[in-house]
């Protein structure tokens, strides 16, 4: 390809000569802007929180957990939560360990992706195994399942985003070559793994 | 989707040395955003659900929506990575040329910018249209010429397409084309983010217009339960269509708020930070949080809908009022996400056309941002009348009331930059006085608003009605166009006519406030909002406003031809600093070229200093090109 | 502050002023609604009267400074000239500020004082509070005339528990009564505006929204929805609400009664169920 066409094409030739997309400006972007998503992700929850108390306070026409609702089975939930938080865990190990060691990164990630996978499949079988119904009507029964489903709709997009750093954890790669922005989707796993913990003790134990 | 690996194209300008063969560009786009909705209806409603079919038409307009971005190209990325293959930090340049460029995705912030322009003035038009069809209905009392049905469709479409115009309109265009070049920057945080963030509003905005196949929606703007749990399958478009713009929200909030804090230039510190960029980040932080509260409002509407939970019924354990909380608890925020920049706006160019530093910089940021942190305990005086928690009214009256002294600090720093200026009466500079008189009646009416007694007359009337119009339109609408007529020249290469400025601004002013001053009368004569219908004695003040709307609308109509004819039409490319002032993206050539600095400018100075002969200028274009690796942030100004 | 700044101050400040004293007698001829019919409309009056008064010279002041410096302020020569360096002026920043927290002080204090009024002497009821706590007139709220208003698609009806709960679909008030309202809906929102009245609550589903007023006046009044609440909300108008004397009234509700022979409704009911089945004109 002739140079003419490339400066058609697309940008002119600046990886040698373009500061701003070296990796360590990229990975000071990365930490900053994860924040700033966790917090905004946080508020998401946060509605979803305010609705169960608010709904229970309220407890309009009797029906926040009316007579077809009872509290799912805590041993499952617990299994969920734990899934989750050691997939949290595992890939914030996993980021520590990715600049130096990629094979070892890459173990944690697949331990991860594991455990992340469980975890929906877990939360599928609960959904499943409820034990009521949504559809009866009730405060508790639509934000259990709200929430849960919101919650696990991220954990699988965060199990697909977890994919791509499996696939990049490689002494090439680009999680190796930036780790920190393994290390800031790990913060956001770990967030992830918080709001299941408030959520475990929400749902199941108020 | 056939993926194979590419072998031609050098690495260096391109992301991963493979690439995706199918290429991605708005045609690919559509057609899978088609597939996409074809699959995801057959798939809702394959759950054979009590939910009158509305997990299909929901489920339809999200894959539609999610395939639409796959086809754009926002797939690219991940699955490169996904794949393995080598991926760099920097993107790719967009391999489209000319104004195709323009209709594709693009990670240039310059061409975002465009493309948002581009596209909010679209949606400014279908919501114009929107709103000449309600005037036209209004032209008689009873019958309606528009039956009740079509004509609350009408005025939800107009509303919430307007709050998508409104919510994006400054941040969109002018933000992410004018704050890297403010800040000094090659690169956004998130070029892809951004990307997202615009290319998230043409499906909001067709998904909106699709509602009337479906029976349209009759809830107004604010979807309040349960009349939307008695809407057809047209309020789907309002739940997708708002989702999508509040993602957009955050988006574009998490990338414009981290440009700001990590990629400034050396010697821009946060006291020399542009106004308009504190706007911006003002602005982006409340998009950034409030959204997500939306978000989670809406999924809850979704699960009514379709899995019959009822987090809003109250007979069955939901509450009406927990969408009221929610929405308005988003809500308030959202109308400072409107009027936070425009202050930016107003505040930047006054400075510029007074010939004057801004009198107060200091002091200006700290109102913007106190009117960012009140903005957050003020949600309920919406709900003065709902009877949800009248305990508490007295607060929320109070804490609205406490807005009045952060916006009128922006007053005061408008009028000290005004005093004994040399006010070089330019089109943009009209705009602004016409924002600051426009704003005046909308800041005092809303006055009138916050306090409980008198809200008990006026809520819900055409009294609030004509308050936000003033603040949105006169306001918002009017720093916009103040902001396209500064910022044209070097945008697009070419200068607006100003002979045809100075005709519209007049024409607008005048439309506007002869259409809109009656609906305070209105209003206070018990006329409500959203009535297909009205008493018989307020038709000629209802022909009036029609009218009105009509010449104004009129107004906006010269204007598109204005720029219209100015973009394609004139061939003379606008000079570099056509107002002769001193920001940096002015100390740029025109047009820009796809890289913004060739070296990471210096900042020195600040763009506001008028009258000082011995100012320095703003930045050092030259400055020593090693710094640009290291000098992100606020680093020691070299003297 | 030197002398040409005296000259422009001293200038705007004369024309303010001047200006604002015409502009604050043109307020006061202004006549804002709701009107006197109940202590509660009165209130409302003379609030917005206030605000009218005190925003005519904040908005005179501010249009003056605007048209002044567009006019006094402009560059005149061919040659684009700046104007002075000033960067700021500290105390007159503090006085700005002083001075609309003052003036928003004061608007909060009389508005949280007419809200206390408009209650009527009581404390403020929580809508879930009094939920089916109020057996009959006068037991949990002093003697107020019980009135329940319930919002349908697409009308109102009024019900008269201390009358035996008969159901009107017009409402009509003595004068000289303390009047609780207890608003609630059968389906969407609604919100309940009497306009001449100065009263206005939303009807929710399965609430009981409280709102209070004290008639004063007789004369008739209007009543509307002024929440969105479907594809009629246009039509839910009643011109006919009334405002009549006691005697008056007496004779009218004993009309009611009789033609309403036999309805044994419970006094309260957020959920509701309507009777008569035909409402509304």
């Amino acid at each position: 390809m002739s140079q003419q066409s490339q400066q058609s094409r697309g940008l002119p030739n600046l990886v040698a000569s373009a500061p701003e997309w070296s990796t360590d400006v990229d990975a000071r972007v990365s930490s900053v802007g994860m924040w700033i998503f966790m917090g905004a992700n946080a508020m998401l929850f946060v509605a979803f929180f305010f609705a169960f108390f608010y709904l229970r306070a309220l407890n309009n026409a009797d029906n926040w957990m009316n007579i077809w609702t009872v509290h799912p089975r805590r041993y499952i939930g617990g299994i969920i939560v734990l899934l989750l938080v050691a997939c949290a865990g595992l890939v914030v190990m996993g980021a520590r360990s990715a600049a130096k060691a990629p094979s070892t990164a890459r173990m944690f990630f697949w331990l991860a992706l594991l455990a992340g996978v469980l975890c929906c499949g877990f939360q599928v079988y609960e959904f499943k195994h409820l034990g009521f119904d949504p559809q009866m009507g009730g405060g508790y029964a639509s934000v259990f399942v709200g929430l849960k489903s919101v919650l696990m709709a991220e954990i699988v997009v965060a199990m697909i985003w977890l994919g791509t750093h499996i696939a990049q954890a490689t002494p090439i790669g680009d999680t190796t070559a930036r780790p920190a922005s393994a290390a800031a989707f790990g913060n956001f796993l770990v967030m992830l793994a918080g709001v299941g913990v408030v959520a475990y003790l929400v749902l199941y134990f108020i | 989707m056939a993926i194979a690996p590419i072998v031609d194209g050098p690495s260096i300008i391109q992301s991963s040395e493979r690439r995706i063969v199918v290429p991605t560009n708005i045609l690919t786009g559509i057609v899978l955003a088609v597939f996409g909705y074809w699959v995801g209806e057959q798939l809702g409603n394959s759950f054979l659900l009590n939910d009158a079919q509305n997990t299909g038409v929901l489920l339809g307009y999200s894959f539609a929506s999610i395939m639409f971005l796959v086809g754009v190209g926002f797939a690219n990325y991940p699955l490169a990575r996904l794949f393995g293959w080598r991926v760099t930090p920097q993107p790719a340049g967009d391999d489209h040329t000319g104004a195709w460029r323009y209709l594709n995705l693009s990670l240039d912030h310059k061409v975002i910018g465009v493309q948002y322009l581009v596209a909010m003035l679209m949606a400014m038009l279908f919501g114009g249209i929107g709103a000449m069809l309600i005037r036209t209905s209004l032209l008689v009392p009873d019958p309606p010429i528009v039956a009740p049905d079509k004509y609350l469709t009408l005025v939800s479409m107009h509303s919430v397409m307007m709050i998508f115009v409104a919510s994006a309109a400054i941040v969109g265009p002018f933000g992410n084309f004018f704050v890297p070049l403010m800040i000094g920057t090659n690169r956004m945080a998130f070029p892809r983010l951004e990307a997202l963030s615009f290319w998230l509003v043409p499906p909001a905005i067709v998904i909106l217009l699709a509602a009337p196949i479906f029976g349209g929606f009759q809830t107004g703007w604010t979807g309040y339960t349960p009349l939307s749990e008695q809407a057809d399958q047209g309020f789907d478009s309002y739940i997708v269509g708002f989702t999508l713009i509040g993602l957009a929200l955050v988006v574009s909030g998490v990338n414009m708020l981290t440009t700001v804090i990590r990629l400034r230039a050396p010697g821009m510190t946060w006291i020399r930070l542009p106004i308009f960029v504190w706007g911006v980040f003002s602005a982006s932080i409340l998009g950034t949080f409030a959204a997500p509260i939306l978000a989670a409002a809406l999924i809850m509407q979704g699960f009514d809908r379709t899995l019959n939970t009822t987090f809003f019924i109250s007979s069955a354990g939901g509450s009406p009022y927990l969408w009221e909380n929610l929405f308005w608890f988003f809500g308030h925020p959202e109308v400072y996400i409107f009027i936070l920049p425009a202050f930016g706006i107003i505040l930047e160019l006054l400075p510029h056309f007074a010939r004057k530093p801004l009198w107060g910089y200091r002091t200006a940021v700290v109102g913007l941002l106190g009117v960012t942190l009140l903005s957050w305990f003020v949600w309920q005086h919406h709900l003065f009348m709902s009877g949800i928690a009248p305990a508490l009214r007295p607060f929320f009256m109070f804490s609205t009331e406490m807005i009045s002294i952060p916006t009128g600090i922006v007053f005061l720093v408008a009028f000290g930059t005004l005093w004994r200026a040399r006010i070089s009466m330019s089109v943009p500079m009209l705009f602004c006085l016409g924002f600051l008189f426009n704003f005046l009646i909308g800041g005092l009416s809303g006055v009138f608003l916050s306090d409980v007694p008198s809200d008990v007359t006026l809520h819900g009337s055409y009294f609030s009605m004509a308050h936000f119009h003033f603040t949105i339109v006169g306001g918002e609408i009017f720093a916009i166009i103040a902001a396209i007529y500064y910022w044209f020249p070097k945008m697009t290469g070419r200068m607006l006519n100003q002979t045809l400025g100075k005709i519209h601004f007049w024409w607008m002013m005048i439309a506007f406030n002869m259409a809109f001053m009656p609906l305070f009368a209105a209003g206070l004569l018990d006329m409500p909002r959203r009535v297909s219908t009205y008493a018989v004695d307020l038709q000629t003040l209802n022909d009036w406003v029609s009218i009105w709307a009509f010449i104004l609308f009129a107004s906006m109509l010269f204007f598109a031809f204005n720029v219209i004819w100015s973009w394609f039409f004139t061939f003379k490319v606008a000079p570099a600093n056509p107002w002769q002032v001193r920001s940096i993206e002015w100390m740029l050539p025109t047009p820009l070229g796809r890289r913004n600095f060739e070296k990471i400018p210096v900042f020195t100075g600040s763009p506001y200093d008028y009258g000082n002969p011995g100012a320095k200028p703003v930045a050092d274009l030259g400055g020593p090109s090693d710094l640009g690796r290291r000098g992100f942030g606020a680093e020691p100004v070299p003297s | 502050m030197n002398r040409t700044d005296r000259t422009h101050a001293l200038r705007l400040l004369v024309a303010w002023a001047v200006l604002s004293v015409i502009g604050v007698f043109i307020a006061l001829q202004v006549h804002l609604p709701p009107g006197d019919q109940s202590t509660q409309s009165v209130d409302e009056t003379s609030l917005l009267d206030l605000m009218l008064v005190i925003s005519t010279p904040v908005f005179i002041g501010v249009v003056l400074f605007i048209l002044y410096s567009a006019f006094a302020f402009r560059q005149t020569g061919a040659v684009l000239e700046d104007g002075p360096p000033n960067h700021g002026n500290f105390r007159l920043q503090v006085a700005w500020v002083a001075i609309t927290a003052v003036i928003v002080l004061l608007l909060a204090v009389i508005g949280i004082s007419g809200l206390s009024n408009s209650a009527a002497a009581t404390t403020f009821a929580s809508s879930q509070a009094t939920l089916g706590t109020v057996g009959s007139a006068g037991t949990a709220s002093g003697h107020r005339l019980q009135v329940q208003v319930i919002g349908q698609q697409w009308w109102f009806t009024y019900r008269y528990p201390d009358f035996g709960g008969v159901e009107s679909a017009h409402l009509m008030l003595p004068v000289d009564t303390n009047i609780e309202f207890h608003v609630t809906s059968t389906d969407v929102l609604h919100s309940f505006w009497a306009y001449q009245l100065g009263v206005k609550a939303d009807a929710n589903p399965g609430v009981d929204n409280i709102t209070y007023v004290s008639t004063v006046n007789t004369g008739s009044f209007e009543v509307r929805c002024a929440e969105l609440c479907g594809i009629w909300h246009g039509h839910m108008a009643d011109p006919n609400g009334q405002v009549v004397s006691q005697a008056d009234f007496a004779t009218w509700i004993a009309q009611v009664q009789k033609d309403d022979v036999g309805i044994s409704l419970p006094p309260y009911s957020p959920i509701y169920f309507p009777h008569p089945p035909v409402k509304g004109s």
